[in-house]
């Protein structure tokens, strides 16, 4: 038997074993091993220690794992990059950030319009709706479309409210 | 399920008895005792084997420091999924090792400070300092082998790890594992054995 077939076995050569062997200087590395010295503990404890302070100083939210995770990571970064970049950024043709921030506004407020529609808003609608179904909903108030609630909450109440 | 023991640790389980990854997660959401398990538990491990790889103590202190520093830092990212933490750690020390190793050779040849310090005043057991002059020829010869040689012997042999976890450190075929241990053996065989009779081999 070869040594490289012993090896392939036993991860052992046939001259390991026994007192004569590389076994007993393996082992011998094994029971003495170099110590951490309390100087090098407490340098990796203080690393330790700082590195936590750093990360409850900065709060990031905790990624997580997994593709998505790693794409909004690294979406948010992309976006916070972009805008931080000032005049230099993506929106210096629409005028930098501060108009981007207006843009924002503009937007939120589209929002807004969005759920809580204005009064003539529900006006429209039931042209429209009635339009569409063919028939004349301001002329034919009794037909289907009574089963239509437009309205929204508050609209309901202002206009009940005041003809109460 | 790491859930479940970070659970219990809540409820007052000792911090002694979690495994790596679930300390280190707690280490991520600022648990100050997990920091010092993690550096009682690992480091050790990881100053024993930076200095087989190196045969230099300073040297040593200092890859086991930054090894330990990286694994602080990727503490918030690391996946439970991914590799164990030794096996990290092991490969971590084995790339700053062989980093400082190149420069060691591009500036000096190795100096007589490179020699083992002596290792303490105490004189234990008779067994014990045997043991520690075995382990001395042991490491001079370690020293003189090829880097990846070294590295395979060391975990193998040294730190015990099975062929597969070697071959995921190294990245390389278990096969290329044994390759390497077996020609790391070959050459210290022959130079630990004119150190036999000195070292108490021959006498009995």
């Amino acid at each position: 038997m070869t040594m490289a077939e012993t090896d392939r076995n036993t991860g052992r050569g046939p001259d390991d074993t026994g007192p004569d062997g590389l076994e007993a200087f393996f082992e011998a590395a094994r029971q003495t091993p170099e110590p951490a010295s309390a100087r090098l503990m407490a340098r990796v404890l203080n690393d330790a220690l700082s590195v936590q302070d750093g990360l409850l100083q900065t709060p990031v939210p905790s990624r997580p794992s997994g593709p998505f995770g790693r794409l909004s990571g690294w979406l948010s970064g992309w976006l916070s990059g972009w805008l931080s970049g000032g005049s230099s950024g993506p929106f210096a043709g629409l005028g930098g950030w501060p108009a981007v921030a207006g843009l924002s506004a503009a937007a939120a407020v589209g929002v807004w319009i969005g759920i809580s529609p204005a009064l003539g808003v529900g006006d429209a609608m039931t042209s429209a709706m009635a339009g569409a179904l063919g028939v004349d909903g301001a002329a034919d108030p009794g037909s289907d479309l009574y089963l239509v609630d437009y309205a929204t909450g508050f609209e309901f109440a202002f206009n009940e409210g005041e003809a109460g | 399920m790491p859930l479940d023991s970070l659970a219990r640790n809540d409820r007052g389980g000792d911090p002694q008895d979690l495994p790596d990854h679930d300390l280190l997660a707690l280490f991520a959401q600022g648990d100050a005792m997990a920091a010092r398990v993690l550096t009682e538990r690992l480091t050790p491990r990881v100053m024993g084997h930076a200095y087989r790889m190196l045969g230099d103590r300073a040297e040593a202190e200092d890859v086991a420091q930054e090894a330990m520093m990286r694994l602080w830092r990727i503490a918030p990212d690391w996946r439970q999924d991914e590799a164990q933490v030794t096996t990290w750690l092991y490969r971590v020390v084995a790339n700053l090792a062989t980093d400082r190793l190149r420069r060691r050779k591009r500036t000096a040849a190795p100096a007589l400070d490179d020699l083992p310090d002596p290792v303490d005043d105490a004189p234990g057991p008779a067994e014990t300092m045997q043991a520690r002059a075995r382990a001395a020829a042991l490491q001079a010869a370690l020293d003189a082998l090829p880097d990846r040689q070294r590295q395979a012997v060391v975990l193998r042999h040294i730190e015990g790890l099975s062929n597969p976890e070697i071959a995921a450190i190294m990245d390389i075929s278990t096969e290329a594992v044994e390759s390497l241990t077996a020609r790391g053996k070959r050459t210290l065989t022959t130079a630990l054995a004119g150190r036999r009779e000195e070292l108490g081999y021959d006498n009995g």
